[in-house]
């Protein structure tokens, strides 16, 4: 715990990428508790109100205040970019071991895929996927997935490669220690920096997906919501309803900013030659 | 370099026809088919049996599959539209112009953007320019495009009414001169290209940044410091060309996200591009056009990640070598 | 010595190349690091090659090792061929070489504090109080106290950490040590100290030593048999003082005069 708050303290994007997204994580999780509204009940009476103090960020076409969809919709982004990241990262590390630690034919296979996967280009393919039917969220979060771990194999690939060719390794080869052991006791752990300044990147790089799909009115659908579904409603009227997407963009560019500050700070404290002078 | 632009394109063709199959698969496997989608549901069942032998759809899968990448391959006919009956690959490529014109526009506009400010940037390094600079081109690297793309809209083709908000050419455009139609482009162009380009150029901006720096601090041009070579020459003749050579590896990746990019972009200031056609034809399950368009951008892909290895190759020797080694 | 006893390791016209960079290689040809080298060592004798770095014996170490197969030749270790095993039966072959690298700090995984270290070398004893006793007199006889267990290798100093190399290596009682230059990146006083306990267990447990070195006045002091290396093939074989002492190569004699022994009193 002492040491956590040590690196908080060694960089400053760290630290303000921190705040950025603890804020926004307490605002989506706790937020709606607090709303005297419901994300979802119309209200037409009230459709498309300026920010006032009864709705601090205005209303929508139906009267739903846009506060409370925008916590409700962090909910929906936030849990669906970071369970597409779990995926991800889960199927990258595994192919990324088995292609650096095993190499020969295995690689060559895997990272043949890997360029293949990388070539389509990604929005197309989801959108087309999502776009036949499969909308459900689970199927959105495994598309998102099935497309976004080549990276993350690439870098625990050719950092095994790095890893494998070490002293320390050799000598539990030496050993006699078996193939499990030297790859999740002696190699998994000296490659987990670069692997989670990956994943911080990862994340924001899946809401921007995400937020795109939702946009095009594919992605969440109704009654769901994510941040993109939102800006999606807003774009009906940028100019007379501003704040629909005003407020909706806002935030989805402060939550990425706010992972790719964390990312970025995790890396300059793991590799400060590429970075900022600290 | 010839026998290695044959292997690499020998090498692309598994992906596309990888990639088309699956296209096909997901599309004809789906649920919902499009002859329910055309039909009025009072019309008795008949009707739904001619649509569908019409489009072909009655055979069984891989029937259907055969017959149309035999079309496709030796005649290059991705069949016809299900709406309006046009060869699907005449629409495709027509919509595949606008598209390439906003990508490569786009293109350099990033690079023109992210090369100066990321050469300002190694410059005044920790000064003040650069702390701004980072500090914007981190908002910009994380502005998702479609955001970006509203705010402009809004501001400068609603409200402010400088920029139309959609098309990519006026209507009166054929009765211009050449000067006034290359302006009437740009007139259109000019909020798309900043959309797309404008993320895109932080990236790049990003990598220069980093390259410069690092090849100012570099032995060699210390040295050549030391003897006294001009600022400026060892600014744009050593650290921007070692700089540049990372940044070609880049643009490799970056073909696929343009392409991606391009999509929203099109849909937001209706440009009738590959984009805006793949998510019209999505929604309305107009099975000829998704395959084409997805075809066709596969294949662009492809085009364009050769032609960058074939760019990088050419700059740096050493790495032809090591992709070959990975290939 | 067992001089009449037959070889531990027998290695017979090695030769090593690498391949660099994949498919492209084959048009500049290999490179050949090590060109018909034979030797071979006894039980209990401790053998040195001698070259100056990029000579090739590091990839002599690591084709014994079983690390980077050998293009043409073959070594047989305990009788058999090490490179006709399949995995598992070069995996319990392993535990009866082990090496001890130069970079004492590399060899140890930074992740990883002394005891997890030490005690996976005990990965054959399942009884946790016989390895704790195994252990406690291991680190004994390499006079590493036990209080460095909780430690990771960053805390400890350099004498420390190649200790603990060495103590790992010695775990598993093997019969062949391969030490790549295990002392040059240690101080003279922590030389003086590893050399005494490497000659100190290659009595007690009978060990054979592959020694790799640069530096002849450091190899003379504890080796039985000298080869001298160069451009990967051994120049000059023999007994350690007839090297010395009596140099057939003028390499060997260059060598002799930069390493200084003259000018040191056997003692």
């Amino acid at each position: 715990m002492k040491g956590l708050i040590n690196i908080l303290h060694s960089d400053r994007s760290l630290q303000l990428g921190v705040i950025i997204i603890s804020v926004i994580c307490l605002f989506s999780i706790l937020g709606p508790l607090l709303s005297p509204y419901h994300y979802n009940t119309q209200n037409l009476s009230e459709s498309f109100q300026r920010p006032s103090w009864s709705h601090p960020l205005g209303t929508d076409f139906f009267g739903r205040d846009l506060l409370t969809r925008l916590m409700y919709g962090g909910r929906i982004t936030l849990t669906v970019a970071f369970s597409a990241t779990l995926f991800a990262v889960i199927i990258g590390t595994i192919v990324g071991l088995a292609s650096g630690f095993i190499g020969g034919w295995l690689d060559r296979i895997l990272m043949r895929l890997v360029d293949i996967l990388l070539g389509f280009p990604k929005l197309f393919v989801i959108l087309l996927l999502v776009g036949m039917g499969y909308t459900s969220l689970g199927l959105v979060v495994t598309f998102l997935a099935l497309f976004s771990w080549m990276e993350i194999a690439r870098i625990v690939r050719s950092d095994v490669w790095v890893a494998k060719e070490q002293l320390y390794v050799k000598s539990a080869e030496a050993l006699g220690l078996r193939r499990r052991r030297i790859i999740f006791r002696h190699i998994l752990p000296n490659i987990t920096g670069p692997l989670i300044v990956s994943t911080v990147l990862l994340i924001s790089s899946l809401i921007l997906i995400e937020s795109s799909l939702s946009f095009l009115g594919l992605g969440v659908q109704p009654p769901n919501a994510s941040w993109g579904t939102i800006l999606n409603e807003g774009r009906v009227d940028p100019v007379g309803a501003w704040w629909i997407s005003v407020f909706s963009g806002i935030i989805i560019v402060t939550c990425v900013i706010g992972f790719n500050l964390i990312g970025d700070g995790l890396r300059n404290i793991l590799d400060p030659k590429t970075g900022k002078k600290t | 370099m010839v026998s290695y632009v044959i292997k690499r394109i020998a090498e692309s063709i598994p992906t596309i026809i990888i990639g088309i199959t699956l296209t096909f698969l997901v599309i004809h496997l789906s649920p919902g088919d499009p002859g329910s989608r055309f039909m009025d549901p009072s019309q008795p069942s008949e009707y739904r049996e001619i649509l569908q032998n019409r489009f072909g759809l009655n055979d069984a899968l891989h029937i259907q599959y055969i017959k149309w990448l035999k079309q496709v391959l030796f005649h290059f006919d991705f069949g016809n539209s299900f709406y309006n009956g046009k060869p699907a690959s005449g629409m495709v490529f027509s919509a595949l112009r606008p598209t390439m014109l906003l990508a490569i526009c786009s293109l350099i506009f990033a690079l023109i953007v992210g090369i100066f400010l990321g050469i300002i940037a190694a410059v005044y390094r920790d000064a003040l320019p650069d702390r701004i600079l980072t500090a914007k081109m981190m908002f910009f690297f994380s502005t998702p495009s479609f955001w970006l793309g509203i705010m402009l809209l809004g501001i400068f083709s609603i409200k402010l009414g400088w920029f139309p908000a959609s098309h990519l050419t006026s209507l009166y455009h054929d009765q211009l001169n050449w000067s006034g139609r290359f302006a009437d482009y740009v007139h259109h162009l000019i909020l798309p290209v900043i959309t797309l380009g404008l993320p895109l150029s932080a990236t790049f901006y990003r990598y220069i940044r980093t390259g410069m720096i690092e090849a100012l601090e570099s032995e060699y041009i210390l040295a050549s410091r030391a003897r006294g070579l001009s600022v400026s020459k060892l600014l744009f003749h050593y650290s921007l060309k070692n700089s540049l050579i990372p940044l070609i590896s880049v643009l490799g990746i970056t073909i696929p996200a343009l392409l991606s990019g391009a999509l929203v972009v099109e849909v937001i200031f209706s440009l009738p591009g590959l984009g805006r056609t793949m998510v019209s034809a999505v929604f309305s399950r107009d099975y000829p056009i998704i395959l084409a368009a997805s075809t066709l951008a596969f294949v662009t892909v492809i085009v364009g990640n050769l032609l960058a290895d074939v760019i990088y190759s050419m700059v740096d020797p050493r790495i032809r070598i090591k992709t070959q080694g990975v290939l | 010595m067992q001089f009449n006893s037959p070889p531990l390791l027998e290695v017979k016209d090695l030769c090593i190349s690498y391949r660099k960079g994949g498919i492209s290689s084959s048009i500049k040809g290999p490179v050949c690091a090590v060109k018909g080298v034979s030797f071979s060592v006894k039980p209990g004798e401790t053998y040195a090659i001698v070259g100056e770095s990029g000579s090739g014996k590091t990839s002599i170490a690591m084709s014994v090792i079983g690390f980077l197969r050998p293009l043409t030749g073959t070594i047989f270790f305990m009788n058999k061929n090490i490179w006709e095993l399949d995995r598992s039966g070069l995996r319990r072959l392993r535990s009866n070489i082990q090496p001890v690298f130069q970079n004492s700090g590399a060899s140890l995984n930074p992740r990883m504090s002394a005891g997890k270290i030490i005690s996976e070398a005990f990965h054959a004893i399942v009884d946790e109080h016989e390895k704790e006793k195994a252990l406690i007199d291991l680190l004994r006889s390499v006079g590493l106290d036990r209080e460095i267990l909780r430690r990771f290798p960053h805390e400890l100093s350099g004498g420390q950490k190649q200790r603990l190399n060495i103590a790992r290596a010695l775990a598993l009682k093997p019969r062949l040590i391969i030490l790549d230059e295990p002392l040059s990146s240690q101080d003279l006083s922590t030389r003086a100290q590893l050399i005494h306990l490497l000659s100190s267990f290659k009595k007690a447990y009978l060990l054979s030593y592959i020694l790799i070195s640069h530096n002849l006045s450091l190899v003379r002091l504890i080796s039985d048999r000298i080869a001298i290396m160069k451009q990967g093939v051994f120049i000059e074989e023999g007994a350690t003082e007839q090297i010395i002492n009596n140099p057939s190569n003028n390499y060997t004699k260059v060598l002799i005069e930069a390493s200084n022994i003259k000018n040191v009193k056997t003692g």
